[in-house]
């Protein structure tokens, strides 16, 4: 009853910081369906954790619980850590994950039998290798040809995902090539006693749209939806909403801003976010006021924008700055300007600034390369977090073992992270693998005595790996097919820092900071730099042809102009525009006009 | 919700126990049949205050019947549970252990195997691990969480009453007066607490108190030392504000007494009574949804009638909201309660929602089985008949191993003596004669099939314009037979019988059924048969008018010329009943009717 009782205290405190923001404080006392339409360095993602922490409290009673709906998973991550802070424990009443997870776990898992999605006994998901050999077979039956399979996976994708009902007497007429080939390749799937990435969202759709008994028990496990990032999540999660949240009775909290939609090529349209904030059963708050960026970038970014907004920062901001940067020569050379001239004026500028508060990002992975070289040359350490990382950021355990890392490094005498978060969440990972209390148990004596053994920064990154992976991980993930594709990441990771690798002289530390995040430059797509912010952000390549690119279709350069809108509100107090002289994107050209005719 | 199924495999008294339930469950059955094996059996899966070293069985908690415990033999006791959708708290719990194949029935269950790692026959008890899952997958593991909120309570058969309601700490009070202190003003104690300080001094401020009480604390000191001195002093209670509510007792007779002093039954009613508060109280703090309340042998020192009422009040009240529906406008809303018996008492019996009957009776090669009114599928009107039906006296037969079914007291007070003549105790055999009073033997024998107890019935000819009425009778009641015992061609066993040229051959294929037709009535049968002298004689303790007195010498002085009609009348005069009371002492030695004869025959070579 105690802890209870300072758990409340704990989002009460919180939330007196929401009071003097009107539209936050809004929010937070809303009663029924609120969409919260949320600008760059609104305070979203604090609105939401705290009005999350009071409807835990508040609205909803065991055994009942909240499903909370992130764009990926260190947005869940980033979530389940602000609300521990307020007092709330991970698992039990809560459920924080992607679209895809929730669909698995919540409906799939659960229910694929009962609810009669005709599955194969103990599906499994399929990992890259046996989805690209499904690919394969359908395409030898269904198309044919000497052309690699793989170039048809976005246009199959986008037609499984436009198709929520393939009741539709559409999806045999559209394009009867396609659906035949779509069916063909599920059919290789089952077949093999799979389902795909794709399938999550679009199976679970079926089986709630079938069945009502399992509406209903949705509604009593999770009487309120909570959505974050609503505009990037796409058909499968807006229909699952109409149908859970405007008839089953589920309550919808829902936190997105349709400027931010960047991701229309997995079927995400800020159409969906639009429509539902502009329902009349729905409260629909906008929080104007832009924390996070200089006054003058927020001004600037609804030039970017094109549109008013009427965003704001508060009145005792600082002002930021917007600088041009036309370059000569190509991107090597522009690459060099970056790191040998305009770091160093920054740190000159800005002499206490850390480099992890400084973020190089472009609209291509490509680009990455010529700025890491760059980098490496002059002896800065980066993190990228793009498509040729040394490791993809979005995997679980790599990330777990980032945290492994800082544990081994120092963190076994801060407390930072705690030991028993790690030994969690390391159960959670394996949880096909650790059943019961005696395995988790026999995981937690491994883990700790496997890390206790290593306390060492020094240690070499590839020793210290490959005795974990050896004492912890390799009996595990052989149970644990979920992880497939994430122990395939660490293979090719040790590989690359192992003896005959690319990568030299990898110490632990590095490692581990990796996981803290301090003092190296980020490297990242526009595209991974989502939901994240820093000191100084450079818009590296903002050029045409790159953004938006060539033959870009009206929609096309619609996305553009918001991913360069995403990339310029990053920024809190400078935003750098680097660009070719004679090819600047037009963004650029516009920003430059209006803030010239000011 | 409701447990609609219970499935026990391989547990004690069970080997394949698999028996549809209707939601409350009184299990009735002989000693020893496992009906607290049962209890256990729901304990294992709903009961949190079962420690996991008590989840734990091992060997000797294998069905005896076994010839070898080998790597897959599995205790396992299953659950069903239906109508989980209504309480969205219940649902939110319950829903991921749906079947495969039925989205509206919830499965439970408590599996006992050997360690999977085991390479040999598993020979000691720690070669055993229990899982405990829902639906049909394995992974769907179920623990503390889910009885935590679908709690099984147990009050056990040899519960000590009296001694809970007097230690604060076992008192079923206690939940409940802590909790109605927590909105207390903690002034307002502090102002009785001194109130009774106060009382305290007062009271110990006679000289003879005083010096009682020095006395005490001199002799301890003395007996002690000072190292241990407790230092005693004479008191009403502590004064301690925060310990008030400790300080609170249950009293009786307006005050007059303390709970101690009730009758053994008050102590078992007062204790139901908090027990059912709390739980009330528990799901309506939102602590539990839903709760089992198992009672062994609620009967324990209740008078009969109390028993009636109080289970009556329990079954209609509690359980199903003041007016029967779910509590509408007016009366108490109904707690989410299940009520699992077991008993011996015929009253209780005859209280109980006939669709929570479960008969428990042991078979010598297969265990335990279970036999239930659910099972039976009874419509609502059948339903209906049967509760009205089943008074105490006839609540009786669902704990009986036989049962003769006669039309009236006659044949009730009869057959016992005939059988005693025929070297035969029924009591013995757990036979009992019940009356239908009259020649409704359908919703009996219904019950009786559903519960798998074997009877007969005894019924008279009874003709009318040349056919006899217990032609039509016993038809019905072949029908209803036939088709419990699963036959699948009820038809033709019926037309067999309806070809039969005689009514001779009819009633020897009916027999067949246990179902015994005289040729007449009862009376005039006996009067026929050996016992013409002794009814006479019966008939002569009877002052009856000087006109029957005369008929009755007439036929006292040549019984072979009797008006059947004119016998009977008198025989009514008398009563039928005590007629027959009377004429069972003079019954002995003589030759018992034979269709009697092979009805308790048939009966007892089925017991």
């Amino acid at each position: 009853m105690s802890s209870a009782s300072s758990d409340h205290s704990l989002y009460l405190r919180a939330a007196e910081d929401l009071r003097s923001n009107e539209r936050q404080w809004q929010a937070y006392q809303s009663t029924g369906h609120c969409v919260l339409l949320a600008g760059p360095g609104s305070g979203k993602t604090k609105t939401l954790t705290i009005k999350l922490a009071r409807m835990l409290n508040e609205d909803v009673d065991e055994p009942r619980g909240i499903a909370c709906i992130t764009y990926n998973n260190e947005c869940a991550r980033e979530l389940e850590n602000r609300l521990e802070a307020l007092g709330i424990a991970p698992g039990g009443r809560v459920f924080i994950g992607t679209v895809h997870s929730f669909s698995l776990t919540q409906i799939l898992l659960p229910y694929a039998k009962v609810a009669g999605l005709g599955l194969p006994d103990s599906f499994t998901v399929a990992n890259r290798q046996q989805a690209r050999a499904a690919l394969a077979a359908a395409h030898a039956n269904v198309i044919g040809g000497p052309e690699n399979p793989q170039n048809w996976e976005m246009r199959l994708g986008r037609h499984r995902r436009r198709f929520l009902n393939r009741e539709l007497p559409e999806w045999q007429t559209l394009d009867p090539q396609l659906t035949a080939f779509v069916e063909a390749y599920e059919a290789e799937l089952r077949a093999a006693g799979l389902i795909d990435f794709d399938d999550m969202p679009l199976l679970a759709v079926r089986a709630l749209a079938e069945n009502r008994w399992l509406r209903t028990a949705m509604v009593a496990k999770y009487p309120i939806l909570a959505v974050d990032e609503y505009q990037d999540l796409g058909r499968a999660l807006h229909r699952m909403v109409m149908g859970l949240c405007f008839s089953a009775g589920m309550r919808l909290f829902a936190v997105g801003d349709v400027d931010q939609s960047i991701y229309g090529f997995t079927g995400a349209t800020p159409e969906l976010l639009r429509r539902l904030s502009e329902r009349d059963d729905v409260e629909t708050l906008r929080l104007g006021l832009n924390y996070r960026c200089g006054s003058r970038i927020v001004s600037a970014s609804e030039y970017v924008l094109g549109e008013e907004r009427g965003y704001e920062a508060p009145h005792d901001a600082h002002e930021g700055t917007v600088y041009f940067h036309p370059c000569t020569g190509g991107y090597a050379e522009q690459a060099r300007y970056l790191i040998e001239e305009l770091i160093p004026e920054i740190r000159e500028r800005r002499p206490d600034i850390n480099l992890g508060e400084i973020a190089a990002l472009y609209p291509a992975a490509f680009l990455g390369n010529e700025l890491a070289n760059a980098a490496a040359e002059h002896g800065y350490s980066v993190i990228r977090t793009d498509g040729n990382a040394l490791y993809p950021r979005g995997s679980k355990l790599m990330r777990w073992l980032e945290q492994c890392a800082m544990w081994c490094c120092g963190g076994w005498r801060s407390g930072a992270p705690r030991l028993s978060r790690v030994v969690s969440e390391g159960a959670r990972l394996f949880h096909e693998a650790i059943t019961d209390e005696d395995e988790r148990l026999a995981f937690q004596r491994d883990l700790t005595a496997a890390l206790w053994d290593r306390r060492d920064e020094t240690v070499d990154l590839h020793d210290w790996l490959t005795a974990l992976h050896d004492d912890i991980i390799r009996s595990r993930v052989s149970l644990t097919r979920s992880l497939d594709d994430e122990y395939v990441t660490l293979n090719n990771f040790l590989t690359r820092i192992g003896p005959a690798g690319d990568v030299d002289d990898f110490p632990l530390a590095e490692f581990a900071g990796i996981g803290s995040g301090l003092d190296r430059i980020n490297l990242s797509t526009l595209h991974s730099a989502k939901g994240r912010e820093f000191d100084v952000v450079i818009l590296f390549g903002a050029e045409e042809g790159r953004l938006p690119r060539n033959y870009a279709t009206e929609n096309d350069l619609r996305e553009a102009r918001r991913l360069f809108y995403v990339g310029f509100t990053r920024a809190r107090h400078e935003i750098h525009l680097m660009y070719g002289q004679h090819n600047p994107s037009r963004f650029v050209t516009e920003v430059q006009d209006r803030l010239e005719g000011e | 919700m409701y447990l609609s199924r219970i499935r026990i495999e391989n547990f004690r008294n069970f080997r394949d126990l698999d028996v549809a339930l209707g939601g409350n469950i009184v299990i009735v059955g002989e000693n020893r049949v496992g009906k607290s094996n049962l209890l256990f059996g729901l304990r294992l899966i709903f009961d949190p205050a079962l420690s996991d070293s008590s989840r734990q069985l091992g060997l000797a908690d294998f069905w005896d019947g076994l010839e070898e415990i080998t790597a897959e033999t599995a205790i396992t006791v299953s659950v069903e549970i239906k109508d989980f959708e209504e309480d969205l708290d219940v649902l939110a719990v319950l829903t991921d252990y749906r079947l495969d194949d039925d989205p509206d029935t919830v499965r439970l269950t408590y599996q006992l195997r050997a360690q999977p790692s085991l390479d040999h026959a598993p020979a000691n008890d720690d070669d055993f691990s229990f899982v405990c899952f829902g639906g049909e997958d394995e992974a769907k593991r179920f623990g503390h969480d889910l009885r935590r909120r679908i709690t099984l309570d147990l009050l056990p058969a040899l519960r000590d009453a009296e001694g809970d309601l007097a230690a604060w700490r076992r008192s079923p009070l206690r939940p409940l007066v802590e909790d109605a202190f927590v909105g207390i003003d903690k002034e307002a104690l502090k102002g009785i607490s001194e109130k009774i300080a106060e009382a305290t001094a007062a009271a110990i401020d006679f000289d003879e108190v005083k010096a009682l009480e020095a006395s005490i604390a001199e002799l301890f000191l003395a007996m002690a030392g000072s190292k241990q001195d407790v230092h005693p002093s004479l008191g009403f209670s502590a004064t301690d504000a925060t310990r008030i509510n400790r300080q609170i007792r249950l009293l009786i007779d307006e005050g007059r007494r303390g709970v101690a002093d009730a009758s053994l039954g008050s102590a078992n009613l007062i204790f139901l009574t908090l027990k059912l508060l709390d739980l009330q109280r528990l799901i309506a703090a939102n602590k539990r949804d839903q709760s089992l309340l198992a009672i062994e042998e609620p009967e324990a020192h209740l008078h009969p009638h109390l028993q009636r009422l109080v289970y009556k009040h329990l079954f209609e009240a509690i359980v199903d909201g003041e007016d029967g529906a779910n509590g509408d406008v007016g009366g108490a809303a109904a707690v989410p309660l299940s009520v699992i018996l077991t008993t011996h008492s015929p009253h209780i019996a005859s209280v109980a929602p006939l669709e929570s009957l479960l008969l428990l009776r042991s078979h010598s090669n297969e265990g335990t089985k279970g036999y239930s009114v659910a099972e039976a599928d009874f419509t609502k009107a059948d339903t209906e008949d049967l509760e009205r039906y089943l008074d105490v006296t006839r609540a009786d037969m669902v704990f009986a191993r036989g049962v003769i079914l006669v039309e009236g007291d006659a044949e009730r007070f009869l057959i016992p003596a005939f059988a005693e003549d025929m070297g035969i105790s029924l009591d013995e055999h757990g036979v009992s004669v019940c009356s239908v009073a009259g020649t409704n033997f359908q919703p009996y024998a219904k019950l009786l099939c559903a519960l798998g107890i074997p009877f007969s019935v005894i019924t008279d000819y009874d003709e009318v314009d040349e056919t006899p009425r217990a032609y039509n009778r016993a038809l019905k009641l072949v029908r209803i037979i036939d088709e419990a015992s699963g036959g699948d061609d009820t038809d033709a066993v019926i037309k067999t019988i309806t070809k039969k040229k005689t009514w001779g051959e009819t009633f020897a294929e009916i027999q067949k059924f246990g179902i015994f037709v005289n040729w007449s009535t009862l009376e005039t049968e006996l009067f026929e048969g050996d016992y013409a002298q002794e009814m006479i004689n019966t008939l002569h303790e009877h002052n009856f008018s000087a006109k029957r007195k005369a008929t009755l010498n007439a036929l006292a002085a040549n019984p072979t010329d009797f008006d059947a009609d004119e016998l009977l009348k008198m025989i009514e005069q008398m009563g039928k009943g005590r007629f027959a009371q009377r004429l069972a002492t003079r019954a002995t030695g003589k030759l018992v009717p034979k269709y009697i004869e092979e009805a308790i025959n048939h009966v007892i070579g089925l017991v």
